[in-house]
């Protein structure tokens, strides 16, 4: 296995910053939006690849998540046990600012694994949270009057019994 | 401008659809109210359709019961709802059972399918025919959604009417009404007339008179077969996607049929509960295997354990247990409900849940008033009951 890795292609990665990241093509392959121009030209990427809106603390942060998870993979006997303690990991040394720009580069970046991994993370969240605790997770400005939103409380009363308080 | 990745996820629909449908049906409906974008989006019959797929393929495991109380003065009808696990108080309350009904007939994959106070059936005098104007109502309670339909049977013959909800997301986004009509005439004994409301056209197909003598009332609809136990352990069911009865017979099984004190369906299993008759309170929980070659004998219930120490005595209506089996994602958690009474005290009835794996039990609601113990099993979802075209 380490030979082929020795002599794998790389590809070079430009964020927003300008920093330099090199990536292995086998990880890349992961990345849909790199391998989509790769593929358009026709395997013949000499100069780095620029990413206009991924920055460099979120690339790093993709990049280890790949790594890591192509490692597990090559360890059949061990690999969900811990994939699944890495990622518990990952999630929780995100803030919610970082897991929330960290999804837009996934999105971006076409990185679909993590992407719903992430996806979930925000799930588990903002699952049994109140209105106000979601609006304040995402930055919503309220758009409804206060009568708007006492009736569809009101109408969808069920679902707010046994919330957890913020 | 200011770099704000808050409001990109927020803004960004298919971001946000994918993290909606990780979410259980009731945060979703909460975050309804955060902002009138995603009231949009969440509200969106689609929307509400995939979530519902997501949801029943990974689990369709009932959380709730839902017990019906014919109130006397009105004609509508009271729900008790009563969650399964304890800390579970995000139950839908019975206000949301939003128009006047008089029963609730079926739980299916989070509809209901409601009598909608049908008045008896009549004699036409100049045409001698049996009439009967049926109203049915099909709700969604958990996002106050209700679809009326009704039925107008003329037949010539005395007939007793019996529908059946069909709803499977998997196939399909449309519902339909499987409508039996079982003559009672003595010449017509064993013919079934089928007709069938499909919301997709928003009409019904007669479909003609079966001869297979089924007591229709008391079918119970599991994946797309509606199903009768019948004596000589013949197992009759109706395959509503063709059309056609079906039947299988066994012989090598020990149970006696009068000993069967419960039929119905959980989680997409079909079960029976067969007493002892050697072993008082004893019973055997029978599951339908999946390709329904045979039955395996899946659980041991014992109510002696629970009756004794404190005080309670099974409750029977028509000689038979008032229970139901109910499965839950996880097996370990499957148990039988049941409605015991105070040994002393008739009338003060306690929901009791029995694990079938551990014979644990404990209770889980307390009935201050009457209430049928033919319990429904329910889970929430986001289906739309109304039409919706562009799926």
């Amino acid at each position: 296995m380490s030979g082929i890795s020795d002599t794998e292609r790389m590809i070079t990665l430009k964020t927003v910053e300008g920093t330099l990241f090199d990536v292995k093509s086998s990880i890349a392959k992961d990345i849909k939006t790199v391998q989509a121009f790769i593929d358009d030209s026709d395997d013949d990427v000499t100069s780095p690849i620029p990413l206009p809106n991924v920055f460099t603390r979120e690339l790093s942060r993709i990049l280890d998540y790949l790594n890591n998870h192509h490692r597990f993979r090559s360890d059949i006997e061990k690999a969900d046990e811990e994939m699944a303690r890495y990622d518990a990991e990952f999630a929780k040394s995100m803030s919610h600012e970082e897991l929330k720009a960290l999804i837009l580069a996934a999105n971006y970046l076409n990185v679909k694994d993590l992407l719903e991994f992430l996806n979930q993370t925000v799930a588990d969240v903002i699952q049994n949270k109140s209105v106000e605790f979601v609006r304040n997770f995402f930055g919503i400005e309220n758009d409804y009057t206060p009568e708007e939103e006492e009736k569809l409380r009101n109408e969808n009363e069920w679902a707010f019994n046994g919330v957890e308080q913020d | 401008m200011k770099h704000s990745p808050g409001d990109a996820v927020a803004g960004n629909k298919d971001l946000m659809t994918d993290i909606f449908l990780r979410l259980p049906a009731k945060d979703v409906i909460r975050c309804k109210c955060v902002c009138k974008e995603w009231l949009a989006l969440i509200s969106n019959p689609q929307f509400g359709y995939s979530h519902t797929l997501r949801f029943c393929r990974n689990n369709r495991y009932p959380r709730v019961l839902l017990l019906r109380k014919i109130s006397d003065d009105t004609g509508n009808m009271k729900v008790c709802v009563v969650p399964f696990r304890s800390n579970d108080q995000n139950t839908l309350v019975e206000n949301n059972i939003c128009e006047p009904v008089s029963s609730i007939l079926q739980s299916c994959n989070g509809l209901l399918l409601c009598d909608a106070n049908t008045p008896p059936q009549s004699t036409n005098p100049r045409t001698k025919n049996f009439e009967q104007r049926c109203s049915y109502r099909v709700i969604n309670p958990a996002i106050n959604c209700c679809f009326n339909l009704t039925y107008n049977s003329i037949k010539p013959y005395p007939h007793f009417l019996m529908p059946f909800l069909y709803y499977e997301p998997q196939e399909s986004p449309y519902y339909k009404v499987i409508l039996f009509s079982e003559f009672s005439w003595t010449s017509q004994r064993g013919a079934v007339e089928i007709s069938v409301y499909s919301s997709e056209t928003d009409s019904w197909t007669e479909y003609g008179v079966f001869y297979q003598g089924v007591p229709v009332k008391f079918g119970v609809y599991c994946n797309g077969f509606v199903h009768w136990f019948s004596p000589h352990k013949i197992l009759i069911y109706f395959d509503i996607k063709k059309l056609c009865f079906n039947e299988l017979r066994w012989t090598s099984y020990e149970f006696c049929i009068l000993n069967v004190q419960y039929f119905g369906q959980s989680g997409g299993n079909l079960h029976l509960v067969v007493a002892n008759p050697k072993r008082e309170l004893e019973y055997h929980i029978w599951e339908l295997e999946k390709d329904y070659c045979g039955w395996i004998l899946k659980y041991h219930m014992d109510l002696n354990r629970i009756c004794e120490g404190v005080n309670l005595k099974v409750q029977y209506h028509a000689d038979q247990v008032s229970m139901c089996v109910v499965c839950q994602e996880n097996e370990e958690e499957d148990s039988a409900i049941l409605f015991l009474s105070d040994s002393n005290d008739d009338e003060k009835i306690k929901i009791v849940s029995y694990n079938l794996n551990n014979h644990g039990s404990r209770i889980l609601h307390e009935l201050n008033e009457e209430y049928s113990f033919k319990a429904l099993q329910y889970f929430e979802t986001l289906s739309r009951t109304t039409r919706f075209d562009h799926v």
